[in-house]
């Protein structure tokens, strides 16, 4: 009898610990893509500024102005930023174009509200980029660990579906045409 | 500023002629060693023969004495010529090689790193009581402000480092703290606890990376974003040259370097021509290393500045 509830005991430890490992994880890729949301939010609120500071000097350029604005509404109504991934690539292509053309207006390279919101711009790529790659990491974990014996059966059991890492867009793969990304 | 293929032989050609000064003293001491061993030997030799001719006796006691008498005599002038070549040395020759890498050079041969500084990287395992050490140097390289010297990290009671330590300033605050430590100082089977707030492993997707560092912080996306691929692939290449268990590590504005090395460098040997090129190649070739630190991480066009 004592064997028994020993076996019991031992089987039922082993389930709980691949269980707890298991949501651990999942939480983990939670976290991870929460934190790719707060730098794209983050990165996002550099819009409004980065319109205004340029706007004044790029005066022919109103309908990209009219057309990354209308991209920012739509993305911050979105309740998740990450989740239409068409309308975020399309808003990147269309920044990144206005930040290239940017060479073509030297008083606004010499503005130092530009200078200082542009470098922002680009340490916030940078931070988005490191919270994808927190999420890769912690999605190839979770994934992982719903793949390998003999937590493959309780995760299967208990409905863990495996997840998708970012994959960088076709359109980040290419190289980056200046004059593609600053057609209106 | 030109940081790499810094040119020896332009160097030692420059520097040659204060080599030659400092050798004048270090010959001067060579040759009241050898006028000292002369009699030390000649004593030996005459030692019997007086025995065979006159019948002195010596006693094993009387042999000691005398033994630790020139000892101490060649002992002092070797401490007396050291003391006398040491501030020339560094003074002149190691100043000179520091001008010839750096920009805004402060030299002090006879001070090093703070303990706290040591305390706060994070790399030494513990709180530093006291250091021993010398050749503290600030300097700039491009943009960026380097300190280091050579140090030996006390506990309460014994010492848990001796080798370079090396303090870069950035231009930016980090708000979480990052430790890069060597593997082979970890075992696989236990976490790495260097008792800062929110710790937690941050387990880096470059495979390479992983088998020679473990790395430890306080927030996973800030510690992906200080290290980069790029930076990760530099440390690798930079521990691959030094060819020793350097950690790093990334905490407010400051990137620590330590690395473990036995030797005490930027120190002349009596004992070998100071004028000789393959003496100079070794300390020119340590300043090129860090240098190359700044270079190999790329710390002048970091993104972070």
């Amino acid at each position: 009898m004592i064997i028994l509830v020993a076996i019991v005991s031992f089987i039922l430890i082993i389930l709980i610990t691949i269980y707890n490992n298991l949501i651990r994880r999942k939480n983990e890729v939670a976290n991870a893509f929460g934190s790719v949301d707060v730098m794209l939010k983050k990165r996002y609120d550099l819009i409004p500024n980065l319109v205004e500071v340029t706007k004044e000097y790029m005066k022919y350029e109103k309908g990209v102005f009219a057309e990354i604005t209308r991209l920012r509404t739509q993305v911050i109504s979105e309740g998740s930023v990450t989740e239409d991934v068409t309308i975020h690539n399309n808003l990147q292509s269309k920044m990144n174009g206005l930040l290239m053309n940017v060479e073509n207006y030297p008083q606004l390279k010499a503005d130092s509200t530009f200078l200082a919101l542009q470098a922002n711009w680009t340490s916030s790529e940078e931070q988005i980029s490191a919270a994808r790659r927190y999420y890769n990491t912690a999605v190839t974990s979770y994934n992982n660990a719903i793949q390998v014996f003999p937590s493959n059966i309780i995760a299967g059991l208990l409905g863990f579906n495996e997840k998708k890492v970012f994959e960088a867009e076709e359109i980040e793969r290419d190289n980056i045409k200046a004059s593609d990304l600053f057609k209106a | 500023m030109e940081f790499s293929n810094k040119d020896f032989d332009t160097f030692f050609a420059k520097i040659y002629p204060v080599l030659e000064e400092v050798e004048i003293v270090r010959k001067k001491w060579l040759n009241e060693m050898q006028i000292l061993f002369k009699w030390f030997v000649a004593f030996l030799v005459s030692v019997p023969i007086f025995y065979l001719l006159i019948p002195i006796e010596f006693t094993i006691l009387q042999l000691v004495i005398t033994a630790l008498t020139f000892y101490g005599l060649i002992n002092g002038k070797r401490q007396k010529a050291f003391k006398e070549l040491t501030p020339i040395f560094k003074n002149k020759v190691i100043t000179e090689l520091l001008l010839y890498f750096y920009e805004d050079v402060r030299y002090l041969p006879r001070q090093r790193m703070s303990p706290v500084v040591l305390t706060n990287s994070l790399l030494l395992g513990g709180k530093v009581k006291r250091t021993t050490g010398d050749d503290y140097t600030e300097c700039r390289i491009g943009n960026t402000h380097i300190h280091f010297s050579e140090v030996q990290a006390w506990g309460i009671y014994d010492i848990f480092f001796t080798g370079i330590f090396i303090a870069v300033r950035f231009n930016k605050t980090f708000t979480s703290k990052t430790v890069i430590m060597p593997r082979s100082n970890v075992s696989l089977y236990t976490k790495v606890k260097i008792g800062i707030h929110n710790e937690m492993n941050i387990k880096l997707e470059d495979i390479e990376f992983r088998k020679e560092f473990t790395v430890v912080g306080e927030d996973q996306v800030e510690s992906r974003y200080k290290l980069t691929p790029s930076l990760m692939h530099r440390m690798l290449e930079y521990k691959k040259k030094v060819n020793k268990k350097v950690a790093f590590s990334l905490i407010d504005n400051w990137l620590y370097v330590a690395i473990p090395n036995n030797v005490n460098l930027f120190e002349v040997n009596l004992l070998k021509p100071i004028t000789s090129k393959e003496f100079m190649k070794t300390h020119f070739d340590y300043f090129e290393l860090l240098t190359g630190l700044v270079n190999d991480l790329d710390l002048n066009t970091k993104i972070w500045k």
